[in-house]
């Protein structure tokens, strides 16, 4: 590896200043052109605010290069790390799936996709609703009827 | 397309709010058919996301009976699923589980798909055995990827998946393999205990009546059809046709000898939970022979046949390819207009048509099953 990596500098939509090095930024199909053409203004991301940044910037940086990783070891401890970063409340948790589609980061947006599926999976309906803060607005014969007659759906 | 703001809300804002509806279609795209009907429940925006999104889930009814086709032909999506939802008569096929971690996996040698109570068992083979299997629940995108077994298959592999619905466990059983001793009989694998292959030969007195069936390398084998507890294949020896059943509660074998007649392409069938043989044979019609088949004390007996014909579909305007599913019969072909026909009969002795508007499905299979509360909540 190079002694001297080349850092480039993002501004937060808040105006934050934050610095990443060439190779985390190059990840962001988003934004990789303007890394290419070698700009060296801050690039601005107005849809992304400085606290949400702080964390994709924080996540590619633990990823650049240990994801493809062979390593039993390494890939173990990514993945517990993984499962740490993302112990977030709702809100941030939609908020990276926002900022990782803006800026087009393919693992991340995956990772945080999952996240809200698992999140959803092995829920009954009443704790859906709790988790996304959802009230059930259908009338008992609306629900009834959407129910059907399917049996799966007794009972959750 | 952004969702519409809140109306009345002392809630704290919702979290998801204007999210792009692309972005809702990621999230949901992880999720099986089994979350997103429930998911449908939660309020009303819900509904309406997922109901736009999936069109067809709200015809989906997996308490009924359901024909379910399988495509695994695909090397970059995987195995795909699909499921027949009724409008009016036709029956529309509609993608509602895709595999990509189970690429490379298929049908098995014969292009049939073994089922048993909604799960669908799949291979990965190279050209002389299975180096794995996988079982796979398409409506809550469980599986299980089971190693391809140690001993020897006997001419080619034939794997299937049955349950015991005593233990509720699904079990798979590889017909016609050699042990490390040289001798005949089966390997069975149990998807809930053990998590290893054991082999149960055949008992002596069934190879001894068995008219070289077992031996006879170049045979074609049918079935493989799980039945209640019972598992059932037809084995051709130089004389005689026999058919194999397996006890799967007991693990034992047990052998039905069937009356010498000319069946030229016949395939094993599941109606209603009776054992059905199904013998078809193009003249100017379509016509095709039913048996139910069913024994008497001397070990054999069929019951009752009829013959049927497919009214409105003769041999000209159905071409090319014949499936036999193992739990409904499709006939593949086009029609006038260019589209891929199908033709499935149901348990109650009825065709419906299928029109098939993805012509790129290549293989497909059709079985149907009533599912059980068992088989989704665990394989």
């Amino acid at each position: 590896m190079s002694s001297k990596k080349k850092v480039i500098t993002l501004r937060s939509s808040d105006g934050e200043i934050f610095e990443v090095e060439e190779a985390v930024a190059l990840e962001w199909l988003t934004i990789k052109p303007l890394v290419e053409s070698g700009c060296t203004d801050a690039i601005p991301l107005p849809q992304v605010t400085g606290n949400i940044l702080a964390k994709v910037i924080e996540y590619c940086k633990k990823h650049i290069g240990a994801s493809e990783s062979e390593d039993r070891k390494i890939l173990y401890e990514l993945e517990s790390w993984d499962a740490d970063f993302i112990k977030v409340d709702q809100g941030t948790l939609f908020d990276l799936i926002r900022a990782a589609d803006y800026l087009t980061i393919k693992t991340l947006f995956e990772f945080t996709c999952q996240t809200v599926a698992d999140t959803i999976k092995h829920k009954t309906i009443e704790e859906v609703r709790h988790i996304f803060r959802e009230s059930n607005d259908f009338t008992p014969e609306e629900e009834k009827e959407i129910r059907g007659k399917s049996w799966w759906l007794q009972g959750l | 397309m952004a969702l519409p703001p809140r109306r009345e809300d002392n809630l704290p804002s919702n979290p998801w709010e204007n999210l792009p509806i692309e972005l809702f279609d990621h999230l949901l795209s992880g999720l099986s058919v089994q979350v997103l009907i429930r998911c449908r429940i939660v309020c009303k925006v819900w509904l309406r996301i997922i109901d736009c999104l999936y069109p067809w889930m709200k015809d989906i009814n997996p308490g009924k009976t359901c024909i379910f086709g399988c495509s695994a032909d695909d090397e970059i999506t995987g195995p795909r699923i699909y499921g027949m939802i009724k409008k009016g008569d036709e029956m529309i096929p509609q993608q509602i589980a895709s595999f990509p971690e189970l690429r490379g996996f298929r049908q098995g040698v014969s292009g049939k798909v073994s089922t048993s109570n909604g799960l669908i068992l799949l291979e990965r083979q190279d050209k002389s055995r299975i180096l794995e299997s996988a079982v796979i629940n398409p409506l809550t995108k469980e599986m299980v990827v089971v190693p391809g077994s140690p001993y020897q298959p006997v001419a080619f592999d034939n794997l299937t998946l049955g349950n015991d619905p005593l233990s509720g466990s699904h079990k798979l059983v590889q017909l016609l393999v050699r042990d490390e001793n040289n001798n005949l009989g089966a390997a069975i694998y149990n998807l809930r205990g053990g998590r290893s292959w054991r082999f149960i030969p055949f008992p002596g007195s069934l190879l001894e009546s068995s008219h070289g069936a077992f031996e006879n390398q170049d045979q074609e084998r049918r079935g493989g059809l799980c039945i209640s507890e019972t598992l059932f294949w037809t084995l051709h020896g130089p004389t005689r046709t026999i058919m194999v059943c397996f006890d799967l509660r007991r693990e034992n074998f047990f052998r039905r000898s069937m009356v010498r007649r000319h069946l030229e392409r016949y395939e094993l069938a599941n109606v209603g939970k009776r054992l059905t043989l199904w013998d078809l044979s193009f003249g100017d019609k379509i016509e095709i022979w039913s048996f139910v088949l069913g024994w008497n004390k001397k070990q054999h007996l069929w019951i009752r046949s009829w013959v049927m014909f497919l009214n409105g579909h003769t041999t000209n305007n159905v071409t090319g390819v014949y499936h036999y599913g193992r739990d409904g019969l499709l006939i593949q072909g086009s029609s006038s207009t260019g589209e891929s026909l199908f033709v499935m009969q149901d348990k109650k002795d009825r065709f419906l048509n299928c029109t098939l508007k993805d012509g790129s499905l290549g293989l497909l299979d059709v079985y149907s099953h009533s599912w059980n509360s068992k088989s989704l909540l665990g394989i």
